[in-house]
């Protein structure tokens, strides 16, 4: 069995600089990451269905992403939540809330807040929008770029949450009979809603969509992609194990 | 030469241009009858990457052409993940029995507990937030922890797993979904915004909370996606045996 693996790599090195597991009909599962030949139709190990890439994966993503964008306007229309100090009501909506802190001059929370529920919002949105653009277009595609963007919103999906917890906290803390109240506006569920639905947008996108590309221009667009010289083989495997010696 | 005919239909929806790349290297070896457990294919780009028969601890691999990170070759990572699991149970339980926050304004005083927040967004008539929060921050934080145990203990334990398979798609499914590291700032946020306008009294439930926090991040740190699956597999051969 090793020999033949080590006659198979032999083999790419001679084909193609790069292989992708998907040039070999092999399936890369999305759950568990083994390797199963398309073909075998349920995955080796952990028995989802086989496929080369997300199915839908653009349409599917899209979706999410039009229904995340019509949530967000009731988001910032409703109060999020509403103060109620000595028998007043004072309702904030997100934006609303951003302005006291500056007006306070309480920068910092200012700057989380705005960072949180309005900034990271529509930068996720945009990013994703741009990203199926990019990869339905199929050419000039920065794939670096791309693929740095697409690690940036999937790292900071959950971290939009934030606003939704802080209103969290005060509901149940801020409940001082008869002094102060604070209680929930119609705003935090379709905020809550934004999040999730970005969240699921971001885990439906493919991101090796857009390497499949440059595997299929790479002669009519070499400078495009930074390739480092080493094949993807036995041969070299010592060159891309970056030991790190930590402890 | 590879017949790319065979392939179904509607598993290339969307590789169409995988396809059609099949066509153009005709050559391209099939995989099908070999070892596959040596090779591994990035997790986001794709490229098939074939792995040393060893790999000395500490060695971090990443991926030639993309540079993402795939994974970290640990010393002992079962014993340091059962250990961080179990002092994460013990902290969660901390937190949630005990007081939280607790808040005074003119003589007049509240305490509320952990759990007190997701119950009164529920009386206000905010269902899917009281849930969000529930399952974000207590209930799935606290069965990722179960299933990591029931997971880890019988491979701890040299023993057979039979449902190690069950356990990993469960912790696979909940994992995008746990916040804690949000909540946390988010109280941050909270008592920032009343730091002004009302004493806030901090309890043990909160320090619990935030030293969970830490637990949990490292936990996360060492069961990476692989590092999780890598156990499924050891547990298979371990019941083969
Ligand atoms: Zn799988
Ligand atoms: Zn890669």
């Amino acid at each position: 069995m090793q020999t033949k693996a080590r006659e198979t790599s032999t083999k790419f090195a001679k084909m193609a600089k790069f292989v992708s597991a998907a040039q070999l009909g092999l399936s890369s599962c999305t759950r568990c990451l083994s390797l199963t030949p398309v073909s075998e139709q349920h995955c080796r190990l952990c028995g989802k269905r086989t496929h080369l890439r997300n199915k839908h994966s653009i349409q599917r993503t899209l979706a999410l992403v039009f229904t995340a964008m019509l949530f967000y306007i009731p988001a910032n229309i409703y109060p999020i939540m509403s103060t109620t100090l000595l028998g007043q009501e004072i309702p904030s909506t997100i934006m609303g809330g951003v302005l006291l802190f500056l007006e306070h001059e309480s920068y910092f929370i200012a700057i989380v807040i705005f960072t949180a529920s309005i900034f990271i919002p529509i930068a996720k949105m945009m990013i994703i929008l741009w990203l199926c653009h990019m990869v339905r277009k199929q050419e000039g595609m920065k794939i670096h770029q791309m693929a740095v963007m697409y690690q940036i919103t999937e790292f900071i999906g959950k971290w939009s949450m934030v606003d939704v917890f802080v209103v969290a906290i005060l509901v149940a803390l801020v409940q001082i009979t008869g002094i102060m109240a604070i209680h929930p506006g119609l705003a935090a569920q379709a905020f809550a809603t934004v999040v999730i639905l970005t969240m699921l947008a971001a885990q439906q996108f493919d991101i090796r969509l857009i390497w499949d590309n440059i595997a299929q221009n790479k002669d009519s667009q070499p400078a495009q992609v930074d390739i480092p010289k080493t094949p993807n083989t036995v041969s070299n495997q010592e060159s891309h194990l970056a030991n790190h010696r930590k402890e | 030469m590879r017949d790319t005919s065979k392939l179904p239909r509607n598993d290339v929806q969307n590789g169409r241009k995988v396809q059609d790349m099949q066509k153009n290297e005709p050559s391209l070896p099939d995989l099908t009858d070999y070892d596959l457990s040596r090779y591994i294919a990035c997790h986001e780009c794709d490229l098939l990457i074939h792995l040393p028969e060893r790999l000395d601890v500490y060695t971090q691999v990443c991926c030639p052409r993309c540079s993402a990170k795939q994974f970290t070759v640990r010393k002992s990572p079962i014993d340091k993940t059962l250990a961080y699991a179990l002092t994460a149970l013990v902290l969660l339980s901390i937190a949630v029995s005990f007081p939280f926050l607790r808040i005074e304004a003119s003589g007049i005083e509240n305490s509320i507990s952990l759990v007190q927040s997701p119950l009164t967004l529920f009386n206000e008539g905010y269902g899917m937030i009281a849930t969000i929060v529930m399952l974000c921050v207590i209930a799935l934080p606290a069965a990722y922890l179960l299933c990591l145990l029931l997971l880890l203990i019988p491979l701890f334990r040299g023993k057979s797993a039979r449902a190690s398979l069950v356990y990993a798609k469960l912790i696979d499914g909940m994992l995008p979904w746990i916040m804690v590291d949000v909540f946390v700032i988010g109280v941050l946020v909270a008592l920032i915004k009343l730091i002004e306008t009302a004493d806030i009294i901090l309890g043990t439930a909160f320090w619990a909370y935030i030293a969970f926090a830490a637990v949990f991040i490292g936990i996360n740190t060492i069961v990476s996606k692989r590092q999780l699956w890598f156990w499924v597999v050891n547990a298979g051969k371990a019941n083969a045996n």
